[in-house]
């Protein structure tokens, strides 16, 4: 970058030189027209505010979009224990008064996990994806039910409890990685 | 002026820390025991006296999918889903989502 801007500088003196010389058929005309000084003026505030907006901004919103993105890992990750603990639960053939904490623990701290993602994108620079948020909600809701309800707590779970919570966690999987790109494609 | 004040119940305390199934022939503190014993007469005495009756489902252990549809959705199948809304209020500081989650049963409910 300064490398290039001495280049110019240099490019510029030479230049000026030369004129100032009548070099190469190069003269300086040194009218003063108001109109010119004002467009360049004008032309150099831009390219300054410009320059400040992005220097600001830009951080800004990329922190904003990594604080973001992080919720969503950590809820991707809750969600991943809430599946092993299923299976582990579904292998076993019982449901234990340990698996029943366990499981509700869990759902608990999902939960809790979506709240805070909810909230954290209210007060950030993208609260118009709070909108597109009801589907991850809902995903949820069908998720819970996989785990927690029919029979639970009282009876393990049953074979076709099995496609149902895989199917329930696919799409809540896929519900928070999509969130994921929304957040970051925000400009 | 006075104002009014509405009932109070808190599961944790009047029922159960560890809330279970769904009926009452699956096991213990099962979700048809709470509308059965504590939350239908508490709720048919609310709308009786024409007050509210806040439910506070914080300090249990959690709550399974099965306790609550049959709990709440079983009140608006006895009433309707309107009525109940318009009685219940809810408090749940240790899972804000329980009570988007009850009011969806109770909508998803339907009279029998």
């Amino acid at each position: 970058m300064r490398t290039a801007a001495g280049v110019l500088a240099a490019v510029f003196v030479v230049v000026c030189v030369a004129a100032r010389q009548q070099l190469f058929g190069l003269r300086l005309n040194l009218e003063t027209k108001p109109v010119e000084v004002a467009t360049f003026l004008v032309t150099v505030f831009i390219a300054g505010f410009l320059q400040h907006y992005l220097a600001t901004q830009v951080p800004d919103r990329r922190a904003e979009k990594n604080i973001l993105i992080d919720n969503c890992r950590d809820c991707v990750a809750i969600l991943k224990n809430c599946r092993d603990v299923f299976w582990t639960c579904y292998e076993s053939g019982k449901m234990t008064k340990a698996n029943r904490t366990s499981i509700l623990g869990y759902v608990r701290s999902l939960a809790n996990g979506l709240e805070s993602l909810q909230a954290a994108i209210g007060l950030s620079q993208f609260a118009s994806l709070n909108g597109k948020f009801q589907a991850v909600k809902d995903a949820y809701f069908n998720y819970k039910n996989s785990l927690t309800g029919g029979g639970f707590p009282a009876k393990p779970y049953r074979a076709d409890a099995l496609a149902e919570h895989e199917s329930a966690y696919r799409a809540l999987s896929n519900q928070l990685q999509a969130l994921m790109f929304q957040i970051n494609k925000q400009q | 002026m006075s104002v009014a004040q509405g009932l109070y119940l808190s599961v944790a305390k009047e029922f159960s820390e560890t809330p279970g199934p769904r009926s009452r022939e699956e096991g213990d503190w099962s979700g048809e025991q709470f509308l059965e014993d504590v939350l239908g007469p508490k709720f048919d005495q609310a709308a009786r006296e024409g007050t509210t009756l806040m439910i506070d489902l914080d300090g249990t252990e959690g709550y399974a999918t099965s306790f609550l549809e049959s709990a709440f959705g079983g009140l608006a199948r006895r009433h309707s889903s309107k009525r109940v809304l318009d009685v219940l209020q809810f408090k749940s500081n240790d899972e804000p989502y329980l009570i988007d989650e009850i009011k969806k049963y109770v909508n998803d409910a339907s009279p029998r």
